[in-house]
């Protein structure tokens, strides 16, 4: 069984994308457009990774990893921002809020690659 | 004895007459004493004779005959005695109460002596006659002697007067107002005295009417009955020549008035008077009827006449003539006397004349200085008007640092209050620190030089919240632990630590240009070092910058200061002007600038990204996708292309409208249609956002007369604006109708149930760059596309609206011309 993967973005045409290559890469993948529709698939599954962007409209990047991280199942299910907001301080301030990693656009899909198979440790596509 | 006394009267008229001929003639004060004192010598055969003028504190000796050089030398000035200064003093014997002054006057052999004061309004010199021998000065030469020197104080004022009427306009008013206490001190002088001679009497009351008044008709009047009244004759007139040279009767009395009416003006050369302006020499006719041209009087039954010149300064100003119908030979005295009171009438005539043209002159200087006070009074009340209106903040500055001008706006913008700040060193004048700022303007030297403050504006702070906030916890704000300290930001010091640190003498000079604002203040060894403020820590820069909600939270205020240096035109510096005007809106204008410059790349970056990603996805992908999936890929490349494609066409537009190169290629086409081929390219768009797009509302048929591409442009911006703030479930609907024959407008509207837009974001919705809440929600956007509609619809002579409700949705309404205007020229 595959490493299943949440990933949500507002923009669908780089959800499509990003969902593909994670596919192809053999993983399962769960995709949302935004917050409250990936909150409301994280009810029914518990991902083995969550990719979030920031930038969203009605609920952004940060709330979403807070409102994940009060779920007590969901305490340790890795979390990757994958964002445009590419300054030093962003990054530095989305570390400090504890995220697991964060991704920046433009994304080249190796380096997508590399920070889910170091989330995931071994459960993933490699060990496939 | 009679015929003794009778010489000696014609000696004496002969000197007053000279007198005042030669008064009339000159204006040279040491001339007229001179004359004046060899005519009274040699009336009153006397040996001696001096004049003392009254200058400043001390008696100047004018004028002598017949003294010593010794004497002369010994006297040249006198200290002011009072006996110099008193009455008439006439001693006839020496001899008899010896004084020093009197020792060296008997070296002289003098043995009696009569000083008069000249007088007028005030003491302005003695006359004093001596002579060899005894009791020489009785009553009727003390009378002759005074009367002299009544003429010579007249002169004397007259020659003030011309020097003061030179200068000073109303010197001539006072000289009027004088000249009528002399005329009635000269009166009691004869009553006092009971004049013996009527005829010297007369002479008197000529010269008294003549100083009394100052306007030519009384002073001839008076003087035509006076001399009438002396000469025992029925008939006098004066008669006047005027510009043109013609003899015009001025005064007459006992002629009839028909006789004055109905002759023509007088030629010189012809009649009685005629003759004697020409000729300058009076004439006595004992029967008029010698004379061929004269015919009235002989009608009228007037038979002698006297005619006597009034000449002043050579010149005949008019006649004075008297008649009577009696047989009657005038004698020479009586010819001598009129041609005297001639003389000073020509004097007086010249005066009011002289007094008339410099009363008009004092007239038109009045109404000239009255004229240029209500200008001044003008130009003060525009000045401050404008000081008043302008937008600027104005302050000026001496040279001693103080504060002498500010205007009103200018206290608003550094909360002062104006009466409480002037006079005063601008340090302490404004609030602290932009006392400090404005005075180290103030000390630069140089041109100009500026600085921005960026300050709260005040304007928008309640002073009720300008206290320090409960419980705050900023240790690093200066206010902290001051149990009486204001919140430092807003009324302690009302300024931000960037401008204090701005301020500090480490920064480096700047010039004020226009394009870059100098945020640094320019600090030379010259400055006193308190006028530098205290440099705060950076720490405290960053943290009330970032953490202090209460500072972040103003409203704030950039204004830039710009001082110059005023010299008068001789260079010399007068003090500094300091104009600070608002650049509130053109810093934000800036921030916008630099916001736009940031959505645009980021804007860019995204198709481009998601391009090169998908593109990347098919290479890596291709063999093992299938058909349906690589032709989703080509699609998504394509979406992401064509919104890369607006968005550079947005900015191509709006840098094509800045240029004014946008060209309208309009045509009649169908709005309706051109919307619903439109709308099926967001289709797509919307069905991944789960929004129905509702093409219900297109009344087919519904034309406009319109550049199909630029409204292309427009609906494409309205619909995903529409599409960008609506949410999963909601609607975007578009309609397209005529509204009416009538009106020959047609109107379209994009609604949408989206977030809706705040009143406030509504005000600048259509302004270029503004993006309201849309950049604090992360929704990503330029801030061209709605400035982009708005310009195209008004270059179309349309207009376009907005009607929203947070939470409910918005509806953008344009309205454009639906057919060709009538009139060719607006198509072209």
């Amino acid at each position: 069984m595959s490493a299943t993967i949440l990933v949500l973005d507002d923009n669908c045409d780089f959800l499509m994308n990003i969902e593909l290559i994670l596919e192809m890469e053999g993983y399962q993948v769960l995709s949302a457009c935004n917050g409250l529709e990936a909150l409301a698939l994280l009810e029914r599954t518990k991902p083995d990774l969550i990719i979030s962007d920031i930038m969203m409209p009605e609920m952004d990047g940060y709330e979403f990893f807070q409102r994940v991280r009060r779920n007590p199942e969901l305490l340790t299910v890795p979390f990757i921002f994958l964002s445009a907001k590419g300054e030093r301080e962003d990054i530095r301030f989305g570390k400090q809020l504890g995220v697991d990693d964060y991704l920046t656009k433009p994304l080249e899909p190796e380096d997508l690659l590399i920070a889910v198979e170091a989330r995931l440790g071994g459960t993933g596509a490699l060990q496939r | 004895m009679a015929a003794d006394k009778d010489r000696c009267w014609t000696r004496q008229l002969a000197a007053l007459n000279t007198i005042a001929v030669t008064m009339s003639q000159s204006l040279e004060l040491e001339h007229i004493i001179q004359v004046a004192l060899a005519e009274i010598m040699r009336a009153l055969e006397i040996e001696f004779g001096w004049v003392y003028l009254l200058e400043g504190e001390r008696l100047a000796l004018k004028c002598h005959i017949g003294l010593s050089d010794e004497f002369v030398n010994q006297n040249r000035e006198l200290e002011l005695a009072p006996w110099t200064t008193q009455k008439t003093l006439v001693r006839e014997r020496l001899d008899e109460e010896p004084r020093e002054i009197d020792e060296q006057s008997k070296r002289e052999g003098i043995q009696a002596r009569i000083s008069i004061p000249l007088n007028k309004e005030n003491f302005m010199g003695c006359l004093t006659l001596a002579s060899r021998a005894l009791d020489r000065f009785g009553a009727s030469e003390v009378q002759f002697i005074e009367t002299v020197g009544h003429q010579l104080s007249l002169a004397i004022e007259n020659a003030r007067l011309l020097a003061s009427a030179r200068g000073q306009e109303n010197g001539l008013t006072r000289a009027y107002q004088q000249a009528g206490r002399y005329a009635k001190d000269l009166r009691q002088v004869f009553e006092r005295e009971r004049i013996q001679s009527s005829q010297l009497a007369a002479l008197n009351a000529v010269i008294a009417a003549v100083s009394e008044s100052l306007e030519l008709n009384t002073i001839l009047r008076e003087a035509l009955d006076k001399v009438m009244e002396v000469m025992r004759v029925e008939a006098g007139m004066v008669l006047l020549v005027n510009e043109r040279g013609e003899l015009i009767p001025v005064i007459h009395r006992g002629l009839p008035r028909e006789m004055i009416e109905t002759s023509p003006p007088m030629k010189i050369g012809e009649g009685l008077s005629g003759r004697v302006v020409q000729s300058g020499r009076p004439m006595v006719i004992d029967d008029i009827s010698i004379l061929e041209d004269v015919n009235s009087s002989r009608k009228e039954g007037f038979k002698a006449w006297v005619s006597v010149p009034l000449t002043a300064k050579d010149r005949v100003l008019g006649t004075l003539n008297i008649s009577t119908r009696e047989e009657r030979s005038f004698s020479p005295q009586d010819v001598q006397l009129l041609g005297s009171i001639g003389s000073q009438l020509g004097v007086a005539i010249e005066n009011a004349r002289l007094y008339e043209a410099i009363e008009e002159y004092s007239r038109t200087l009045e109404e000239k200085v009255a004229l240029r006070t209500r200008d001044l009074a003008e130009e003060k009340s525009k000045l401050d008007a404008i000081l008043h209106n302008i937008a600027d903040g104005l302050l000026v500055v001496d040279t001693r640092g103080r504060l002498i001008l500010a205007n009103p706006m200018a206290a608003r913008m550094l909360g002062f209050k104006l009466e409480e700040a002037i006079g005063y060193e601008i340090e302490e004048a404004l609030p602290l620190p932009m006392g400090n700022f404005l005075s180290n303007l103030v000390h630069q030297p140089g041109p100009a030089s500026a600085v921005t403050l960026e300050i709260p504006d005040l304007a928008q702070i309640n002073p009720a919240r300008c206290w320090k906030q409960k419980n705050c916890q900023q240790t690093a704000c200066p206010a902290y632990g001051k149990t009486e300290a204001r919140c430092w930001f807003i009324s302690g010091i009302r300024c931000s630590p960037t401008d204090l640190a701005a301020a500090a003498p480490s920064t480096s000079p700047s010039t004020g240009s226009a394009a870059r604002p100098a945020k640094l203040l320019r600090t030379g060894s010259r400055n006193k070092p308190r006028l530098v403020p205290r440099k705060p820590s950076t720490k405290m820069q960053d943290w009330v910058q970032i953490d202090c909600p209460f500072y972040s939270g103003l409203p704030r205020l950039s204004i830039e200061a710009r001082a110059s240096t005023v010299e008068d035109e001789r260079g010399e510096v007068l003090g500094t002007v300091i104009v600070m005007r608002d650049i509130t809106a053109l810093k934000e204008m800036d921030r916008l600038k630099t916001q736009f410059v940031s959505n645009v790349s980021h804007e860019l970056r995204t198709p481009i990204t998601i391009i090169k990603l998908t593109v990347s996805n098919l290479l890596q992908y291709y063999a093992r996708l299938d058909d349906q999936k690589r032709t989703e890929l080509l699609e998504t490349v394509k979406r992401q292309a064509d919104i890369l494609h607006r968005l550079i066409e947005n900015i191509l537009t709006l840098s094509r409208l800045d240029a004014g190169k946008v060209f309208l290629r309009k045509a009649e086409f169908d709005l309706a249609a051109f919307c619903r081929t439109l709308l099926s390219e967001f289709a797509l768009a919307a069905a991944e956002k789960h929004i129905s797009l509702i093409d219900d509302g297109l009344q087919e048929g519904t034309t406009v007369w319109a550049d199909q591409e630029q409204i292309g442009q427009v609906i494409r911006n309205l619909l995903s604006n529409a599409l960008k703030f609506t949410s999963a479930g909601g609607k975007v609907t578009v309609t397209v109708r005529s509204r009416g024959e009538d009106e020959g407008l047609v109107e379209m509207q994009v609604s949408d149930t989206g977030s809706g837009i705040s009143p406030r974001d509504q005000a600048h919705l259509f302004e270029r760059f503004y993006r309201g809440e849309a950049t604090a929600r992360g929704i990503p956007g330029t801030g061209l596309g709605l400035a982009i509609v708005k310009e195209i619809i008004e270059e179309h002579g349309g207009s376009v609206s907005v009607e929203s409700e947070v939470g409910v949705g918005s509806t953008f309404t344009v309205l454009l011309p639906a057919k060709k205007p009538e009139d060719t020229f607006q198509s072209l």
